[in-house]
């Protein structure tokens, strides 16, 4: 190095190290803001601090596949967040305040990267303001990211110990991590705020069961239902507790009680992002989330509010209609449903949903021909052959009646009841030997199947054709029946006397008949006793029956069990997937 | 606290020097080298999988015949099979392939046009291994479906491997989006479709099929998965929640019922759904694995359901199933809900004994794990086991528990592939945005599970739209390879290159009467110290896809065992001792010491 040069170098080494000591100091001043902020939490209203250098750059998402009224939504608040970054005069609370709602517009539609990104900013600008940082966790929690969501969680308490929803949520998350010894101690705290609340009561009976503490998980749980009797998603963690300590029964009756509906929990912050979703479609997963979860009234609420937004969208007024028929308003859903048609008349959902409802009220035909509409839309819904082949049999339209049968049994070879009316349509029709093959096929493919078994013996004692005849075989039967249930009701006990009859045993037969008539009478159905006479003195003179039913047998009329409406979002739906059948008329 | 201002100096400066080095020396690390795959040249040495398809011959790409319309069963295929049709020892390959879609619909309006032999059609490839003197192998495949006289050309689903007339050759039977085939092996390198013969056709949508012997008879029946009474004159418009037209979901239509058809042992079938009762439930069919899974000693069916509680069908050893999903703990996750599970798979991840139960599902759901009790009832430990969050993410199919670095423990593999469009991909305009990437996850031998994905090799950092995998050593190395499709995607054969460095022990049970591999039979491998190892023989599990029925266990560093047992689907239990190691050894029924 020349003479000259050693003092430019030593003077470019000091004015690096000034440099680098301003930076320092710099940081030192933003680290002593910081820790002035004081307790209140809120960024300061009346000037701006150097937080705004570490804030980070916001996405902004592709929003074309949305519809047009969520993009106008986004778009606003994200000029909202431009206009107050231009603003010279913004204070760090301003603009925490636009980077928060920003975040929860896009929180609301999943856009979760930028949702996350605004959280984040808006926290920079104001790191004890509770909001940001509660939906950052739930968010993160969501996304399955649950040590940044402990984080999260952790720090919120620190602003507010004692918040239930974030002490729930961080109970929750250490449950997803299989901490549940870290889980107790704050559904505990939740409780001693709150007693009531089947949340946090629920939560314990979890950590209980993750435990294998079953005696345990089940006084918790328990406690939960009696708190909150809708909740039926209590019902399952119930069951495998009761399961845990040999209760299988208790378990079973658990395991058929559950349901979607998890136990309520006032939490406004998340109310208030439910509450941003708007446009069409968004309503409808909105409205089928809550019909889902049984919140009925939410979900007519809503689905009435994308009918009168969308007056000619037929959808609306299908969930509508299943809303309000679930609720018991079935002159409401009647309406709707006609409505919808009136849009869309050929819907097989809106057809089949009204359809139902008319049976109900007894209008027999114009149901049949609701029921051949939604069939001639949509050949594969079985439950629509199911009640067209019903309401045929009402109607004494037996050989129509014949191929709806079959058609269920095709969709749905399990279905015991089609198969038996099968057979009865064609008693009906007096084509003996095919009710015969009807029957034993059914019987062969559904042998625990009592009624099947029981009317194959009443064919096999008292068919009018004797090819078909066999009373022997009919004895067997009702003996099987008499094993399975362990009793035999009024008609089994005729059936028996038949077939006793057919095989020559009069004696037996008319002992049978007699006690039937006493205990007939016993129980004031005295309307009964002719036509069991009729019987009993034929058998008294050693003849047999010949009639297996009656014209006026009820079996013919086979009586609509529940008729609820078409719901696509019963106990079976698995949880909310975001694209899920929004099907167009 | 404020801190004095000299010392908050000196603080940086310390600060600086503290991570200036190590960053340094990060640097140069990297500085030595970034192979292609992104991963520094070091670590990629340790690759476990390396995909050689192409080199070896299975050049496949899958045709599914989208035009555009979203018709939902386009993006829900296919499977492929391992299986040695030709009986030399080595498995060959079944690609299941798509065709065009839709009423009226030509090739010409397909959005990516097939590529490969035309018209699209499964293709059977032949294994022409060698194996050197010195130990070298060298892997070649051959296209050999015309010559096998195979003609699938229906919307391809899976494929089910199994010897149904028992005449000690494999055959196929192939699900579809319509009639489904029954290929007989004719033992001569060509196959007859038999399904008319055989009575086994379904012509509604079926998805996954398994061979399996329920009734103990020595005969294979052949239970078939179907899943939903979609139809293009019925088929819904499903919307994404930013209102683009999207795939629909399982819940817009109706379950459909699923088949077992008994096998009457003379190559015909009887359908007895539902005199089984297994038609009794239809809850929209995907996967299913069969194994005795409370241990009666016959054989049980556990199905994957799509968005509906899954099935446990307990046989109850008199032709009739009943499903116990319920109280099993096995039909819902562990919140009560039902789960969209694609692909299953049954096997003792703990080493205690019992067969426990794996299934992939929809992205923000999780793989779940159900640990066996050892009497049939599962609890869902996913979390425990740490699968459960970095799973979260993906939507997984194809999958099965492997032991792929041979150290006596089952590791898990999935297939991953979005069934609805993923937002960020649709952004930038991917013409196919499903693509997701594998994972691999180590079972430490402690109760949990390690993701090893970012080790397992430059394949599972490819993002595809991964469906079926087929399970089995193809190079008969010792250690087990992987073949996987994908959705309109090329076939990858991910060959093992860590297994085989440990010793292991290759099985093959065969009946005496039924000279064939007897599926359902489970072996037990005593060691000299640590666990019982706990095998079964199958072909099925996974999604759509048959995999080797040959039993290979990992032994770690032993290089001996005690002995084995073999419990036959006949109820029979015989037991071989000095059973060779590092080799395959087939075990006959009838030849080992009885055990009473």
């Amino acid at each position: 190095m020349r003479n000259g040069e050693r003092p430019i170098l030593l003077l470019s080494i000091i004015a690096s190290a000034l440099c680098f000591m301003r930076a320092s100091l710099l940081s030192y001043e933003e680290s002593k803001s910081a820790a002035s902020l004081g307790a209140s939490g809120r960024a300061s209203q009346t000037k701006k601090t150097h937080f705004r250098s570490k804030l980070s750059p916001i996405p902004y998402p592709e929003l074309s596949p949305f519809e047009s009224a969520v993009q106008q939504q986004i778009r606003e608040a994200q000029a909202k967040l431009d206009s107050v970054k231009q603003t010279p005069a913004a204070t760090d609370g301003q603009l925490s305040d636009t980077y928060g709602e920003l975040g929860k517009v896009y929180h609301a539609y999943d856009l979760l990267e930028a949702a996350k990104a605004c959280y984040l900013n808006a926290q920079t600008l104001a790191p004890h303001d509770h909001r940001w940082l509660y939906y950052l966790a739930r968010l993160q929690h969501g996304d399955g990211h649950l040590t940044e969501a402990i984080e999260s969680y952790r720090s919120l308490l620190q602003i507010r110990p004692n918040d239930a929803p974030t002490l729930l949520g961080l109970a929750e998350t250490y449950l997803d991590q299989s901490r549940p010894e870290l889980a107790e101690p704050l559904f505990e705290k939740v409780l001693s705020v709150d007693p009531s609340c089947s949340a946090a009561m629920a939560g314990l009976g979890k950590a209980a069961l993750a435990k294998r503490h079953f005696a345990k998980a089940i006084t918790h749980l328990e406690s939960s239902l009696a708190i909150d009797p809708k909740a039926r998603s209590i019902h399952y963690p119930l069951a495998m507790a009761y399961r845990g300590v040999g209760e299988l029964e208790k378990a079973q009756d658990n395991l058929l009680k559950r349901g979607p509906e998890k136990p309520s929990v006032s939490d406004p912050l998340m109310e208030e992002l439910r509450d941003l979703t708007t446009g069409h479609r968004l309503l409808w997963i909105k409205g089928s989330k809550a019909l889902r979860e049984r919140r009925l009234a939410e979900a007519a609420d809503i689905f009435r509010r994308m009918a009168t937004a969308s007056p000619q969208d037929p959808l609306a007024r299908l969930y509508l209609g299943t809303a309000l028929s679930l609720l018991g308003d079935r002159q409401g859903a009647l309406e709707h449903y006609t409505e919808g048609l009136r849009i869309a008349p050929t819907n097989p959902k809106l057809h089949y949903n009204l359809a139902l409802l008319l049976i109900g009220q007894k209008s027999d035909q114009e149901a049949i021909e609701h029921l051949q509409a939604t069939i001639h839309a949509d050949p594969g819904m079985k439950d629509a052959h199911f009640h067209l082949a019903n309401e045929l049999m009402r109607a004494g339209r037996f050989e129509q009646a014949l191929p709806r049968y079959a058609k269920v049994i095709e969709l749905d070879p399990g279905n015991g009841f089609a198969r038996l009316m099968q057979a009865m349509a064609l008693v009906r029709l007096e084509d003996y030997e095919k009710a015969k093959d009807v029957l034993e096929e059914s019987h062969s493919a559904l042998p625990d199947n009592v009624d099947i078994t029981h009317a194959l013996a009443r064919l096999l004692a008292a068919c009018p054709n004797s090819a078909v005849r066999n009373g022997t075989r009919a004895i067997q039967l009702i003996q099987s029946v008499v094993r399975a249930t362990e009793n035999l009701d009024l008609d089994q006990v005729q059936t028996l006397a038949m077939a006793l009859a057919e095989v020559g045993q009069f004696g037996r037969a008319i002992e049978l008949q007699e006690s039937l008539i006493n205990e007939v009478k016993n129980a004031q159905r005295t309307e009964l006793v002719p036509l069991l006479t009729e019987n009993l003195e034929k058998y008294q003179r050693g003849q047999t029956c010949r009639i297996p039913w009656r014209s006026d047998d009820p079996i013919f009329s086979p009586i609509p069990g529940t008729l609820a409406p078409l719901d696509p979002f019963k106990q079976e739906a698995s949880s909310m997937r975001k694209n899920n059948a929004l099907p167009t008329p | 606290m404020a801190r004095s201002r000299i010392h908050y100096v000196f603080t940086e400066v310390q600060r600086l020097v503290i991570f200036v080095l190590p960053i340094c020396g990060l640097i140069s690390t990297f500085a030595q080298g970034i192979g292609n795959d992104g991963l520094p040249k070091a670590v990629r040495q340790v690759r476990m999988f390396e995909d050689r398809a192409e080199a070896v011959g299975i050049d496949f790409v899958h045709f599914n015949g989208m035009s555009g319309e979203h018709y939902f069963c386009e993006m829900v295929g296919s499977g492929a099979a391992m299986f040695d049709y030709d009986n030399d020892g080595d498995l060959d390959v079944y690609l299941v392939q798509g065709s065009m879609l839709g009423p009226s619909k030509t090739l010409g309006d397909a959005l990516f046009p097939p590529r490969g032999p035309l018209p699209p059609k499964g293709r059977l490839f032949r294994n022409d291994l060698v194996v050197h003197t010195d130990g070298s192998r060298t892997l070649k495949f051959t296209d050999v479906t015309e010559q096998s006289k195979i003609d699938a050309r229906g919307y391809g689903m899976g494929v089910a491997t199994g010897d149904f007339n028992n005449d000690g050759w494999m055959d196929l039977y192939l699900t579809n989006f319509g009639s489904n085939q029954m290929w007989r092996n004719n033992r001569d390198g060509t196959f007859d479709d038999v399904t008319q013969e055989a009575g086994t056709d379904d012509p509604r949508w079926s998805v996954s099929a398994a061979f399996l012997d329920y009734d103990r008879d020595g005969s294979l029946d052949l239970y078939v998965g179907n899943y939903v009474n979609f139809s293009f004159t019925n088929r819904k418009r499903c919307f994404a929640y930013t209102s683009a037209e999207d795939y629909c979901g399982p819940l817009s239509y109706d379950p459909v019922p699923e088949r077992l058809f008994r096998n009457r042992g003379d190559g015909t079938f009887e359908d007895v759904s539902a005199k089984s009762q297994i038609a009794r439930e239809a809850n929209g069919s995907l996967g299913v694995v069969s194994a005795d899974f409370n241990g009666d000693g016959w054989i049980d069916i556990y199905v994957a359901n799509d968005g509906r509680s899954n099935h446990l069908w307990i046989n109850q050893r008199n032709g009739t199933f009943k499903n116990e999903a319920m109280l099993a703990g096995c039909a819902l996750n562990k919140d009560g809900q039902p789960e969209s599970s694609m692909g299953v798979d049954a096997g003792d991840v703990d080493n205690d004994g019992d067969d426990d139960l794996v299934m992939t599902n929809l992205n923000g759901e999780k793989t779940t794990l159900f640990v066996n009790d050892g009497k049939g009832w599962f609890e869902d430990r996913s979390f425990e086991v740490g699968l459960a969050v970095p799973s979260k993410p993906y939507t997984g199919f194809g999958t099965a528990f492997l032991d792929y670095d041979s150290d006596g423990w089952l590791d898990l593999l999935t297939v991953n592939g979005e069934v609805r469009t993923i937002e960020a991909l649709a952004a930038v305009k991917d013409p196919y945005p499903l693509h997701q990437r594998k994972q691999l996850f180590h079972n430490l031998g402690n109760g949990r599970f390690e993701e090893v994905t970012k080790r397992a090799g430059a394949v599972f950092g490819l993002s595809e739209v991964g469906r079926g995998a087929a399970f089995g050593d193809i190079d008969n190395d010792g250690d087990t390879d992987v073949l996987v499709m994908n959705n309109n995607g090329r076939a990858r054969l991910l060959i093992n290159e860590v297994g085989s460095h440990k010793h292991w022990l290759g099985l093959r049970l065969v009946g005496t009467k039924e000279k064939r591999d007897m599926l359902g039979a489970r072996v037990a491998i005593f060691q000299m110290s640590g666990p019982t190892l706990w095998r079964r023989v199958r072909t099925d599990s996974s999604y759509c896809s048959a995999s080797d029925p040959r039993v290979l266990v990992g032994l770690g560093a032993s290089s001996k065992i005690k002995t084995i047992q073999a419990f036959w689907p006949s109820g029979r239990v015989e037991e071989w001792a000095e059973v060779p190691i590092d080799t395959y050894t087939t075990l006959r029924e009838g030849t080992g010491k009885r055990v009473p």
